[in-house]
């Protein structure tokens, strides 16, 4: 390498850094972290949750601090005259990495509210869930290949021990275990249908993918098998169907607060990292198969894996007695509800077709992360895992989280007046206003909505009309007080004012 | 602005109530009390004015937006282009336009204020637009043109009324609630704002979000303050309604995508929906059916009402009879009829809304015969008393549509009095079997004075409120084969379907009287009744307005009719004539 090109690429790195910074001072926290646990004496863990809280709020402020987003690839090579790189910093990863700092704030004082966690040193828990938000920072902007799986993996790692951290708790030590297996089953799927990808299109850049298979169909069955494994990897990120099935076990055993933080934010980065894939081809693109007589495009696939989704979770809920298994099945439900916000994404993706989507993120964030924050409480309360019964008189007991319990649940229903019922409206309304509108998806989606009422008021039920043994009063903590009734105004205010919250939306398109 | 007061002060009563300690019950009774009332002077205010012709009219208002929406077009020529385009609302749709001048207004950032000014354009032309007054106006979400839009017209507006007044009465009644009363009035609140909101919300989305929030505080105020079976009752209540709103949503869906409009201004949809196919307004006819039929309710989607009023509270089983039945009837009103003109005065729906409201009026009555306990006895009354409003609506002769709409209020009054009543006695016996009552007459001389005027306001003996309504509903009825005969669009109703529906006045008689008979007449069955008070000063002081209503309504009802006349003939217009 000569001086003069030497120079250029350090110029670049100087540029290109300022939009690397959040993932840097995460790694940054990491160390400090870790250090933390072998050289502080003693701790309590709230020091190591006040460093993980800083770092996270800097990276949050990196994430916003330079308004416009470059739409460009970061540390990257020119080839035919473009830039291309193994992350892009454009607004839609800009709304992901925000998204899961977001969660990673919220999940930090849920972790101090959870008892099992408490009297530890919390170092290296803290150093792990900023360990799975940098991969799922590193998610939300991948366009290489490589890329996606460096992220999926390094989010995942850490995800394993996470939900195995406490280490006599049985269940969480089979949880940790299956969800290992589960996911190195799925990451092998993905790589295996990306290397595949690799030989059929010679890159695996997402613009060498684009590039090579620029028709709009192509009857390669290689490309098909290709396609159903690296969908595969995306779908267990996703917790949708036909990748679900870990769902129930994990969020069951894993500590509460870091299954609130995989609902949310791994959902999310998975499918950061599915849209960009997807938009990636060409519009229409189909895979002919069966010597032409058949054929499946992307929609047909995510469709299928949509319906099966909502249907599977939300029967699956039914009759579930625990409620963090009810809101894993929920949790399926929901990604197969915003799956239907994919398909309705043509390449490109403009901001009317993203909001719906984006603006269902954000509700199910203070939904999901408000009914996992209320269940965290109660069980660091109870010392026994939540059942449907252990709720029974929460609202005489405790109104003011039983009132904001019941405005999550009605948000995950999708009643007014909340969030929820904005956010599912916008995504049938997308659904309908399509150029060939599906109408019946949407029937499909309506009727879920109905079984989900079902079981979502089966909670309300109990804390409200059910007898309980004891009817003292129940007093939490103030702070697992706080955080539930400011996850409940979000939640009621992105109703009121959606027109806001829309708007903000739609700002994050693909660059 | 008096719209918005009255919905949202029981919203900021209840946000008050939150504030308050759970221990002071007095306190908390007081404060929904005076919320209620607070509530009440803005519809007294809007009451008064309307009959003096007062309040923003809705073509001035909506007229006064669209040309704000033009002004904001800063290009001198699109501007005027726009302004010839809205000369002809109807001709110049959405779906009309030619892609170039849809081009050009998008590009120009003028599609949007053109779209506006021309859905408001068509609202404002329609026959019952003329008649909406205190028309508030104002933009929610933007991006599915979702608007703040409230008005009130004479068909509304008395049930306004009434929902504000009975709130009043239901909640001091609920005085002698003792358990979370906190939680309680809260949620009476809520339920109060809901009702308001859904009798003046004319943004099709709005109303469908107070229609929803009606729903809500129900559930928990029968689940939980309810009788034996509550959750049974109260989750089929739920369920029912929920399915309902749910089919509902569909045509609301429909009509928003259909052809482009974009808008869930019911007013613009109605100005529409003349020029819907036929096949469209079956479905868009039978799809609000189903949400609003399970309001109503009409036989066979009644099942969950016996159940509901029986096990709710008593105040509760008041608003349900009294006001929330009346969201059926008022969902015809103002949505199904304007929106599927054709489907409604077509053969098959005439025929098939007044002979479900024969089977409501027989059927109702038969099984309140039937009954043993007092609150179902009422309850299917309810049934029953609900198919003369159906009855008068498939008329839709001037006569039929004035009955109907009167049958709605009077029997508010008489139904949420008929609780009151039941409530009373329950109160004091505790339980509520007809067969093992007997002279209250002799015990209770001042409750039983009331209760007859309740009960006979329910017969419908001449001179209290009940009889002028029914009247006017078989006068419409009876009139409607002879008035559309050389009619080619509007079908009268056969004449048979009125004689057959002349036996249930024969039925409610005897079922009442029977009523009458067993509970107040005759010897003191039990000693334990002879320790019975009668009507403390609370009860006599609420029972007295529905005494009063129930005669005032019945001697003078031309004050009702002085409301309704101008928007019932409009609606009727509206619907009976080929667009």
């Amino acid at each position: 390498m000569d001086s003069q090109s030497f120079t250029q690429a350090v110029a670049m790195i100087k540029r290109d850094f300022g939009a690397f910074i959040p993932e840097t001072v995460l790694s940054i926290a990491i160390c400090l972290l870790l250090l933390h646990d072998v050289l502080v004496k003693g701790a309590t863990g709230r020091a190591a949750a006040a460093l993980a809280l800083v770092a996270t709020v800097i990276a949050g402020i990196a994430v916003v601090h330079d308004v416009a987003p470059r739409n460009e690839e970061l540390f990257g090579w020119m080839q035919d005259g473009r830039k291309l790189g193994m992350i892009r910093d454009d607004a839609f990863a800009r709304f992901f990495k925000g998204f899961t700092l977001l969660g990673t704030l919220i999940a930090i004082p849920m972790t101090l509210s959870h008892k099992a966690l408490q009297g530890r040193k919390m170092g290296e828990w803290y150093a792990l869930l900023l360990g799975a938000a940098l991969g799922m920072l590193v998610m939300a902007s991948a366009t290489h290949l490589l890329m996606f799986f460096m992220g999926v993996e390094f989010a995942s790692m850490a995800s394993y021990l996470l939900t195995s951290y406490i280490k006599r708790d049985m269940k969480g030590s089979e949880a940790g275990m299956k969800y290992a297996i589960y996911g190195s089953v799925a990451s092998a799927a993905m790589i295996f249908g990306m290397s595949l990808l690799y030989g059929l299109c010679g890159g695996l850049h997402i613009t060498d993918l684009a590039h090579a298979l620029s028709a709009t169909s192509t009857s390669s069955t290689a490309l098909l098998v290709a396609g159903a494994l690296v969908f595969a990897g995306f779908a267990y990120k996703m917790a949708a169907f036909p990748m679900h099935f870990w769902c129930p076990d994990v969020y069951e055993g894993a500590p509460t607060p870091f299954a609130a933080f995989l609902s949310v934010t791994s959902k999310a980065a998975g499918f950061a990292v599915f849209i960009r894939f997807l938009m990636a081809f060409a519009p229409g693109f189909k895979i002919e198969f069966g010597g032409g007589n058949a054929s499946l495009d992307w929609r047909g696939l995510i469709t299928i894996a949509c319906v099966a989704s909502m249907t599977l979770g939300n029967l699956g809920a039914l009759l579930q007695d625990n409620v963090k298994r009810m809101l894993a099945y929920s949790s399926i439900a929901h990604a197969g509800y915003l799956l239907m916000g994919v398909v309705v994404l043509a390449p490109g993706a403009a901001p009317e077709q993203i909001r719906p989507l984006l603006f269902y993120f954000l509700a199910y964030m203070f939904m999901n992360l408000g009914a996992f924050y209320v269940v965290t409480a109660l069980e660091s309360r109870e010392g026994v895992p939540s059942t449907i019964r252990s709720f029974a008189g929460i609202g005489r007991r405790s109104p003011v989280f039983g009132i904001c319990m019941t405005l999550f649940l009605f948000s995950l229903i999708g009643i007014p007046p909340t969030a929820g019922f904005t956010g599912k409206w916008m995504l049938l309304n997308a659904l309908i206003r399509q150029p060939q509108p599906m109408i019946w998806l949407a029937v499909v989606a309506g009727l879920n909505t109905a079984i989900s009422a079902y079981y979502y008021f089966r909670l309300v039920r109990a804390m409200w009309l059910d007898k309980s043994s004891d009817d003292s009063p129940v007093v939490f903590a103030r702070l697992a007080t706080l955080m539930v009734v400011a996850l409940a105004i979000p939640t009621i205010w992105m109703f009121i004012d959606s027109d806001r919250v829309i708007a903000f939306a739609g700002h994050f398109v693909l660059g | 602005m008096l719209l918005t007061l009255s919905i949202f002060i029981p919203v900021i009563g209840a946000a008050l109530l939150l504030l308050l300690p759970s221990s002071q019950k007095s306190l908390l009774r007081g404060v929904a009390l005076a919320t209620t009332i607070a509530a009440f002077v803005p519809i007294c205010m809007l009451a008064l004015g309307y009959g003096k012709g007062e309040g923003e009219k809705a073509e001035v208002k909506l007229a006064a937006v669209a040309s704000a929406r033009v002004a904001t077009i800063t290009d001198v020529a699109l501007r005027s282009e726009v302004q010839q385009l809205l000369v002809d609302p109807f001709k110049n749709q959405p779906m009309n336009l030619t892609a170039a001048v849809k081009d050009r207004l998008v590009k120009g950032n003028a599609y949007k204020a053109w779209h506006e000014a021309w859905e408001l354009g068509v609202a404002r032309s329609t026959v019952i637009a003329k008649e909406i007054r205190y028309v508030e106006y104002g933009n929610w979400i933007t991006a599915f043109n979702v608007n703040y839009f409230l008005g009130v017209d004479g068909i509304s507006l008395p049930l306004l009324v009434l929902a504000g007044l009975l709130s009043i009465l239901c909640i001091w009644y609920s005085f002698n609630i003792e358990e979370g009363v906190k939680a309680y009035m809260i949620l009476f609140l809520l339920l109060e704002a809901g009702l308001l909101g859904v009798f003046c919300a004319l943004d099709f989305f709005l109303f469908y979000v107070f229609w929803e929030v009606v729903l809500l505080p129900m559930y928990f105020l029968i689940g939980f303050w309810g009788g034996p079976r509550r959750l049974y009752a109260a989750i089929k209540f739920f369920i029912y309604t929920l399915a309902g709103s749910v089919i509902m949503l569909v045509a609301l869906l429909a009509l928003y995508f259909k052809d482009g409009y974009d808008t869930f201004n019911v007013l613009t949809l109605m100005g529409m929906a003349p020029t819907f196919a036929s096949n469209f307004q079956t479905w868009i006819f039978i799809a609000l059916f189903a949400g609003f039929a399970i309001k109503v309710p009409i036989v066979p989607f009644h099942t969950w009402l016996p159940d509901a009023h029986v096990e709710a509270p008593t105040a509760i089983s008041m608003m349900l009879a009294g006001i929330l039945l009346k969201m059926g009837g008022y969902g015809f009103f103002r949505f199904s009829y304007p929106l599927a003109p054709d489907a409604a005065r077509s053969e098959t729906f005439v025929k098939f809304i007044a002979i479900l409201g024969l089977i409501n009026l027989v059927y109702g009555a038969l099984c309140a015969m039937a009954q043993t306990d007092f609150k179902k006895l009422v309850a299917y009354s309810s049934v029953s008393h609900m198919g003369y409003v159906l009855l008068g609506m498939a008329a839709m002769t001037s006569a039929g549509f004035q009955g109907a709409a009167m049958q709605m209020l009077n029997h508010g009054v008489s139904s949420a009095m008929m609780f009151l009543i039941v409530g009373i006695v329950y109160e004091r016996a505790h339980h509520r079997d007809l067969n093992r009552f007997g002279g209250m007459g002799l015990q209770m001389p001042y409750y039983t004075g009331f209760a007859v005027i309740g009960f006979f306001a329910s017969l419908g003996l001449p001179g209290l409120n009940g009889f002028i309504s029914e009247f006017f509903v078989f006068q419409g009825a009876f009139q409607s084969e002879g008035f559309w005969a050389g009619s080619s669009v509007v079908y009268g109703m056969p004449r048979w379907i009125v004689y057959a529906a002349l036996p249930g006045i024969v039925l409610t008689a005897a079922y009442i009287l029977w009523t009458i008979q067993r509970v107040f007449l005759g010897k003191v069955t039990d000693h334990h009744y002879l320790e019975f008070k009668d009507l403390s000063k609370r009860e006599t002081l609420i029972l007295l307005p529905f005494a009063f209503l129930c005669v005032y309504l019945g001697v003078q009802p031309g004050v009702l009719l002085n409301y309704m006349d101008g928007s019932l003939k409009a609606l009727q217009t509206f619907v009976t004539t080929k667009g």
